[in-house]
C-alpha cells in the first residue's frame, strides 16, 4: 500500500476476523483482513465467489456483526447501521407499490426528514441518472438498469459520503452494465463519495477504481492490491489499452479457485 | 397511470371480447338446463322446484325475505368484520413476538379443526338466542384464513428488503407498516375472500340451531314443513348475498391494492 497517510481514513478493517455458526460447524468467512479506504477513494473488492465479499459489505454497513478485529467508520467503530452510509444492493430492492420518486424518498420518511425540502434534491438525482420523466413510473414498468439507477438515487438521497455497493450491476447484461459504469464514474465525479465496490467483474474493476483488493478463497484476507493510475474521465476505450489489460490479466492471476 | 406508456410494454394484455359476460352466461345456462330437467322429468315442486317457481316465490314474498336477509346480513357482517379485527391483530403480534407465535398456532389450527356446530348449543346456551352467538360462530370460523394468511404475508418478506430497511435505519413498526404490511396485502385479501364465505356458512348454522329469524332460519322451517319453494327462494337470496360481500371484498381490493394487478 502507498503511503497516503496524510488523507482521511474513511473505512478501516483492523485484523477483522468473521465465523458463522451452522449447523454443521463453524465457517470461518474472514480472517485476519486489513484494508484502508481513503476519504473520496474508489475502492473495488474482486475475489472467488463465496469468497465472503458479501459478509465484509454487510459487516461495514454494520448488518452483521464482525467476530473478532475492527471496523470503522469516518473514524469511529461500527455498531449497527449508521446514517453516513448509503448500501446499493445485488438487487434494486424497490417497493414495487411505490413510483420511482417515493422509492427514492423513502429514506426521508423513515429519518422523519421533511419530505418538501428533500424532493428538490430527488428531481435533481433523478436527473443526474438520465430517468426524467420516470418519476411517477412504478418499477415494473422500468427496466433492470433503469431500475438499479433508482436504487443509487435512494442511496444517494440523504447525502451520505460513503457508498456501499454490493455487485450493483451483477444481474444486468453486459452491454446495460457497461453504461451503467459509465454512469457510476460521471455520478462519483460529480458527488466524490468513498465508495467501496464488490464485483465479480475484473475489467469493471478495474475500469471503476482507484485501487482493486483481491480476496483470497475463505477464510477471507487480502491477496493483493493494486492501484489504477489511469487519467480520469476514463473511456470506454480505455478497456482495450495495453496496460489496462496488463492489470486484469495480474488481477486474475492473484484470484484462486 | 394507465394512459402512461410503459417502457417494458407489460400491460399489452387486452381481455378478450365478452369475457365480462362469461359468469352470467354460465349463470343463465345453469337456471335453463335446471327448469328444462325439472319440467321434463315432472319432478314434484316439494321435491325440487324449477327456478321460475323459487323466483316468481321471491317475487311475492320480498318483504318477508329481506326481513330474515337483514338479519343474516347483521350477522355475517359483524362477524367478519369482528375475525377481521382479531386476526389482524393476533397475526401483527404473533409476527413480531415469536414466543407468541409457537404458543398460540397450534391453538388457532385447534379452533379451526374443532367442528364448530359441536359447540354451537353450548355457545347458545351462553350467549343466549340473540344475535351475539351467531356473531360469535361466524366469528371463529371466519378469523382462521385471515391469520393465517396475514401471517404468511408478514412473514415472507425478502431478506434484503428488510437488510435495505434496517440499513436505512428503520424502527419495527415502520418496517411493519411501510414493508411487511404492504408486502402482505395480497395474501391478506386472499385470506378476506375465504373469510366472508366462511361468515356466511357461520351465520347460516348458527341460525339452524337456535335462531328465531334469518336466512338459516327461514330454510330450516322451510324444511320442517315440506315449503321447498319458500326454501329454494331463501337458498337463492342468500347466494345473491354471499356474491355481493364477496363483490364488495374484491372492489375494496382492486381499489387499493392497484399494483398487483398490473403487469
Amino acid at each position: 500500500m502507498k503511503s497516503n497517510d496524510h488523507r482521511k481514513v474513511m473505512i478501516e478493517f483492523q485484523a477483522l476476523e468473521k465465523t458463522f455458526r451452522t449447523s454443521k460447524g463453524e465457517v470461518h468467512a474472514i480472517e485476519d483482513l486489513n484494508i484502508k479506504i481513503f476519504d473520496k477513494e474508489f475502492v473495488s473488492v474482486v475475489g472467488p465467489s463465496g469468497c465472503g465479499k458479501t459478509t465484509l459489505l454487510k459487516i461495514t454497513s454494520g448488518l452483521l456483526p464482525r467476530t473478532a478485529g475492527g471496523v470503522a467508520v469516518n473514524g469511529s467503530p461500527v455498531d449497527g447501521p449508521a446514517k453516513q452510509i448509503g448500501m446499493v444492493f445485488q438487487n434494486p430492492v424497490l417497493l414495487k407499490w411505490r413510483t420511482v420518486l417515493d422509492n427514492i424518498l423513502l429514506p426521508i420518511e423513515i429519518l422523519k426528514l421533511p419530505r418538501r425540502s428533500y424532493q428538490e434534491k430527488a428531481m435533481e438525482l433523478i436527473k443526474l441518472v438520465d430517468l426524467i420523466g420516470f418519476e411517477n413510473f412504478l418499477p415494473s414498468e422500468l427496466s433492470g438498469g433503469m431500475q438499479q439507477r433508482v436504487s443509487l438515487c435512494r442511496a444517494l438521497i440523504t447525502d451520505p459520503p460513503i457508498l456501499l455497493m454490493d455487485e450493483p450491476f451483477g444481474s444486468l447484461d453486459a452491454l446495460t452494465r457497461d453504461d451503467m459504469n459509465l454512469e457510476l464514474q460521471r455520478i462519483w465525479e460529480t458527488k466524490k463519495k468513498t465508495v467501496l465496490f464488490i464485483t465479480h467483474s475484473i475489467p469493471e474493476a478495474v475500469f471503476l477504481s482507484d485501487r482493486v483488493v483481491v480476496l483470497s478463497p475463505r477464510p477471507s484476507k487480502v491477496v493483493l492490491t493494486v492501484d489504477v493510475n489511469f487519467k480520469r474521465p476514463r473511456e470506454p476505450s480505455d478497456k482495450y489499452e495495453k496496460e489496462f489489460g496488463r492489470l486484469c490479466t495480474l488481477l486474475r492471476s492473484a484470484i484462486k479457485k | 397511470m394507465d394512459e402512461k406508456q410503459t417502457v417494458k410494454g407489460l400491460d399489452t394484455y387486452t381481455p378478450i371480447k365478452g369475457t365480462k359476460l362469461a359468469p352470467f352466461l354460465t349463470l343463465v345456462l345453469f337456471l335453463v338446463l335446471w327448469e328444462v330437467f325439472v319440467r321434463a322429468a315432472n319432478i314434484h315442486p316439494i321435491v325440487m322446484p324449477p327456478p321460475s317457481v323459487a323466483f316468481k316465490y321471491i317475487a311475492f314474498n320480498i318483504p318477508l325475505l329481506l326481513d330474515h336477509a337483514y338479519t343474516t346480513m347483521n350477522e355475517i357482517i359483524l362477524g367478519f368484520l369482528l375475525s377481521v379485527v382479531v386476526g389482524l391483530t393476533l397475526a401483527i403480534a404473533m409476527t413480531h413476538f415469536s414466543l407468541l407465535n409457537r404458543a398460540l398456532y397450534p391453538l388457532i389450527v385447534l379452533s379451526q379443526v374443532l367442528p364448530k356446530v359441536a359447540f354451537a348449543p353450548l355457545l347458545l346456551l351462553w350467549l343466549g338466542y340473540g344475535i351475539l352467538p351467531k356473531v360469535v360462530i361466524a366469528f371463529t370460523i371466519a378469523f382462521f384464513p385471515i391469520v393465517i394468511n396475514s401471517l404468511g404475508g408478514f412473514t415472507s418478506v425478502d431478506p434484503e428488503m428488510l437488510d435495505l430497511f434496517r440499513v436505512i435505519q428503520a424502527n419495527r413498526w415502520q418496517t411493519f407498516l411501510k414493508l411487511r404490511f404492504k408486502n402482505a396485502l395480497p395474501q391478506i385479501f386472499d385470506g378476506l375472500k375465504i373469510a366472508i364465505t366462511l361468515a356466511v356458512i357461520g351465520a347460516v348454522v348458527a341460525e339452524f340451531i337456535g335462531g328465531d329469524s334469518g336466512l338459516g332460519y327461514l330454510i330450516i322451517v322451510s324444511n320442517s314443513t315440506l315449503d321447498t319453494p319458500l326454501m329454494f327462494a331463501a337458498l337463492i337470496i342468500l347466494s345473491l348475498a354471499g356474491i355481493i360481500l364477496f363483490g364488495i371484498i374484491m372492489l375494496i381490493e382492486r381499489l387499493s391494492i392497484p399494483w398487483s394487478f398490473r403487469g
